[in-house]
């Protein structure tokens, strides 16, 4: 928005006369979270209190701040932040690495049709449960699967993907590449694609080829692209992706690969912490939240990149 | 973003938002019986029950009939004037989470459903439940009193809460949690090896089916079943002198925790040269039984360990697929040809029947379970199982139709035996309903066929074994209150003690570091609650 109109009201702004189409369209979304994400947030109190749940809300009794003493106190606590953290980043980088690579070579093919093709192909597991892929992936990766057969028949031995810590996180970083390369890439193919064709002209008759068109055209233009991408990311920093681990891992690979959202559910829903369990989640959030805020603000420095 | 961050607590936060609101019910007051009262007296009036149905995947009914109305639900209607009201049904496998979940969110419970320990505690506690302590006593037909209290009645003793009896064990068979050994003996015979008698027979045997590849796949043969720490654990430790998971008393009046004995040692260490030699799959801590089954389905794994429903939930698919396949069970394997062992036993009941407060007729729950008793193993078993083979209900199991299911414990245990002399003497006339279903079950099958072999294996080998060693299975022996500090104390140790045995079986640990280990666990823990047990115990 314009800074003209950064003075003016919020309803001023709204202009709720001229566009109530539009926020009747918005109604049902705004119901939607004030159901789901808003009202739920009152949970926070049973970090707060010694939650029983037939006794509920007000019949629990308060227990100050206990169980975030008893979270900090926990041995394996700081071990599995290290090990959200370190899985996130990868998962981050190599993340956006590979989808900045497959955005390129994408743009490189001459096809339109064999290009969307190969897009609606590599986007397709991007859409199936972490449930299933992760089944799946048990089979190919498991010791007598198809990948470690050809890898014993190459180099005579296997890797254990699922038995060993530094292989599973391999693994984990992988797959979910693999799992989200198609939708982190469609925002850097149509920034691509809203490159000027005349630079790229420009570019052939001083005789630059494919090469020296990726390197000093493509990938300036989608520079400030990838820089919003990445700094938005860190805001989800502490997410290192429940579903996929938690379908993946065993116990060989626990001090490796437990992450704070399967440690959370184990401990608040199976052990029935529920206090500890909300504590735990309302650390999340609150460091979410500083992250959150704070990469927004470095978007806007950086990549002038802003919602509101 | 913010949405996935929040996810977890919001889960639990919508839960008890959603549904704290729900209020209370006027309860309803009580329906009166007809003349005398007692373990089958009828009601007056038609009494409605409600209950949390668990039932198995792929249950089917026949037409027009379902879960609350059935021929089963239609008999108790006519005998005891009850009716049943199973609008809330869970998968068999979701069923403890669902009522976690349902627990946890306050939801509004059905007059019957069913709970493990731990839920039972805190039920019990909330004062939700009834204490049936007196209705039980003054209800429960003898029959139903003599089932419940299987082994020193240890189940009724872990259904009583604070001296009330909250939760009504529902046992189920002894088998269920007890290991036993199957062996492809046509593999044996191939290799001329005789049945193995102890651990390092059993060993031995692995060791030439991997060696000779006797299955002749070109993948190789593997060694001996193991998924994470199970059945095949169980076999191990117990052959060592050790009952890991278990509270076994030192023989001086104090429970001790079976994880930490130095037996376990030994185990371990043997486990770890398995590991090393391959005859244990390298990847035993990510295995699950499914991929085992799948292993011995294709004919590549002809040594697996674990409960006796191994037999017609996997095996039968390889003696189905390989006319040759002949399996045989050995059990209670001692270490060594001729020594003493005793096999663990999971407990004989894992779930226990709880009764809303808010039902008002509250013995109406003990007498469906005489009456289900009754119509199953007692007086209308005849019913039961000429019904069950008639033309109409063939093709259907009948017990998934039940709103509550529970087994005598030992029951398969006696059919063996019975089933045995009959055969033998060639006489089926002292053979109880049931036993003569099974008898016929096996009889009408050609010898050839998968059916007829998965069930001589089972009866004239798991069951067969499973009655010798009756009388000296080992149980947990804290039968005490299992509360929220104690459940989650005792989950995060057990996860520490997994951790540590898989990596020391993986050799990323010394068996060295056994020691500290046990210091660690107690610090960790577990000296709170080897207290709690052991005060427990002592009041016993």
């Amino acid at each position: 928005l314009k800074g003209s109109k950064k003075n003016q009201s919020l309803i001023k702004r709204l202009n709720f006369r001229r566009h109530w189409q539009k926020h009747l369209m918005l109604l049902p979304m705004l119901i939607i979270y004030l159901i789901f994400h808003y009202i739920p947030m009152t949970g926070i109190v049973m970090a707060f209190q010694d939650y029983l749940p037939s006794k509920g809300y007000f019949g629990s009794p308060f227990a100050g701040l206990k169980w975030f003493e008893y979270m900090f106190s926990m041995n394996n606590f700081g071990a599995v932040i290290g090990n959200t953290l370190f899985i996130s980043i990868l998962k981050l980088l190599g993340g956006l690495l590979a989808s900045v690579i497959f955005a390129l070579l994408l743009n490189e093919l001459c096809s339109k049709r064999m290009s969307s093709m190969i897009q609606s192909c590599v986007l397709f597991p991007y859409f199936v449960s972490w449930v299933i892929i992760a089944n799946l992936l048990k089979d190919v990766v498991s010791v007598d699967g198809v990948l470690n057969q050809t890898v014993a028949n190459l180099l005579g031995e296997t890797i254990p993907f699922l038995t060993n810590g530094a292989w599973f996180i391999v693994l984990l970083v992988v797959s979910s590449i693999w799992k989200g390369i198609g939708y982190d890439a469609i925002i850097l193919v149509s920034s691509i694609a809203s490159i000027d064709p005349a630079l790229y002209e420009a570019a052939v008759i001083d005789g630059a080829g494919r090469w020296k068109k990726i390197r000093y055209i493509t990938l300036p233009s989608i520079a400030p692209t990838i820089a919003m991408l990445l700094i938005l990311a860190l805001g989800g920093v502490l997410n290192a992706g429940f579903d996929q681990v938690y379908n993946l891992y065993n116990t060989s690979v626990i001090s490796s690969a437990d992450i704070i959202d399967t440690y959370v559910f184990r401990m608040g829903i199976n052990n029935g912490l529920y206090s500890l369990g909300t504590a735990i989640g309302l650390f999340k959030s609150i460091v979410g939240t500083i992250l959150v805020v704070s990469s927004y603000k470095a978007a806007d420095k950086f990549a002038g990149y802003r919602i509101f | 973003m913010l949405k996935r961050m929040l996810s977890i607590f919001c889960i639990l936060a919508i839960i008890a938002t959603v549904f704290t609101a729900c209020g209370d019910e006027t309860s309803k007051s009580a329906v009166k019986v007809k003349g005398k009262d007692g373990p089958f007296a009828a009601y007056a009036d038609t009494l409605k029950i409600s209950v949390l149905k668990r039932e198995l995947a792929g249950t089917a009914y026949p037409k027009g009939d379902d879960a609350s109305n059935n021929i089963l639900t239609r008999f108790i209607k006519d005998k005891l004037n009850i009716e049943f009201d199973c609008s809330w049904v869970v998968d068999q496998s979701q069923y403890t989470d669902q009522v976690d979940l349902a627990i946890a969110s306050n939801s509004e419970m059905p007059d019957i459903y069913f709970v493990d320990r731990q839920q039972l505690y805190l039920q019990a506690a909330s004062g939700q439940i009834w204490d049936m302590t007196d209705i039980y006593e003054k209800y429960a037909s003898d029959y139903l009193k003599e089932t419940l209290s299987y082994a020193d009645s240890q189940s009724i003793e872990c259904g009583t809460v604070n001296g009330g009896l909250y939760g009504i064990p529902q046992t189920s068979d002894v088998g269920d949690g007890v290991s036993l050994v199957f062996i492809r003996k046509d593999w044996l015979d191939k290799l001329k090896l005789n049945v193995p008698e102890s651990l390092n027979d059993l060993i031995s045997v692995a060791d030439s089916f991997m060696k000779n590849n006797v299955s002749g796949s070109p993948a190789g043969t593997m060694g001996i079943s193991m998924a994470g720490l199970g059945f095949t654990w169980d076999v191990f430790a117990n052959a060592y002198g050790a009952y890991p998971n278990l509270w076994v008393d030192n023989g001086k009046g104090k429970l001790v925790y079976g994880s930490l004995s130095d037996n376990l040692k030994g185990a371990v260490t043997k486990l770890n040269s398995l590991y090393n030699s391959g005859i244990i799959h390298k990847e035993f801590a990510a295995m699950e039984a499914s991929r085992l089954a799948q292993y011995v389905a294709q004919g590549r794994l002809g040594i697996f360990i674990g409960p006796f429903w191994y037999n017609n939930n996997y095996i039968i698919n390889n003696l189905s697929a390989d006319p040759k396949a002949e399996w045989i069970v050995v059990s209670n394997l001692p270490l060594e040809k001729g020594g003493k062992v005793a096999t663990r036993s999971w407990d004989p009941a894992y779930r226990w029947m709880v009764v809303n407060k808010k039902c008002a007729n509250p013995e109406a729950a003990v007498k469906i379970l005489n009456m289900y008793l009754e119509m199953k193993h007692g007086e209308y078993a005849d019913w039961w199982f000429k019904l069950q083979k008639s033309e109409e209900y063939i093709t259907y199991d009948m017990k998934c139709w039940t709103p509550i299911y529970f087994a005598p414990a030992a029951k398969n245990c006696k059919t063996a035996v019975n089933l045995e002399a009959a055969f033998e003497n060639n006489d089926t006339s002292s053979l109880s309903a049931e036993e003569l279903y099974n008898y016929n079950e096996l009889m009408d099958n050609p010898k050839e066929s998968a059916i007829y072999r998965s069930a001589y294996l089972t009866w004239f080998g798991e069951f067969k074994q499973l009655n010798d060693m009756l009388d000296t299975l080992v149980f947990d022996q804290y039968k005490g209150p299992v509360d929220t500090t104690y459940s989650a104390m005792m989950n995060t140790l057990q996860e520490y003690e997994t951790e540590t045995f898989v990596d020391m079986i993986m050799g990323k640990r010394s068996v060295n570091d056994f020691d500290k280990f046990v210091d660690e666990w107690y610090k960790q823990g577990g000296n709170s609650v080897t207290e709690t047990v052991n005060n427990w115990y002592s009041k016993k």
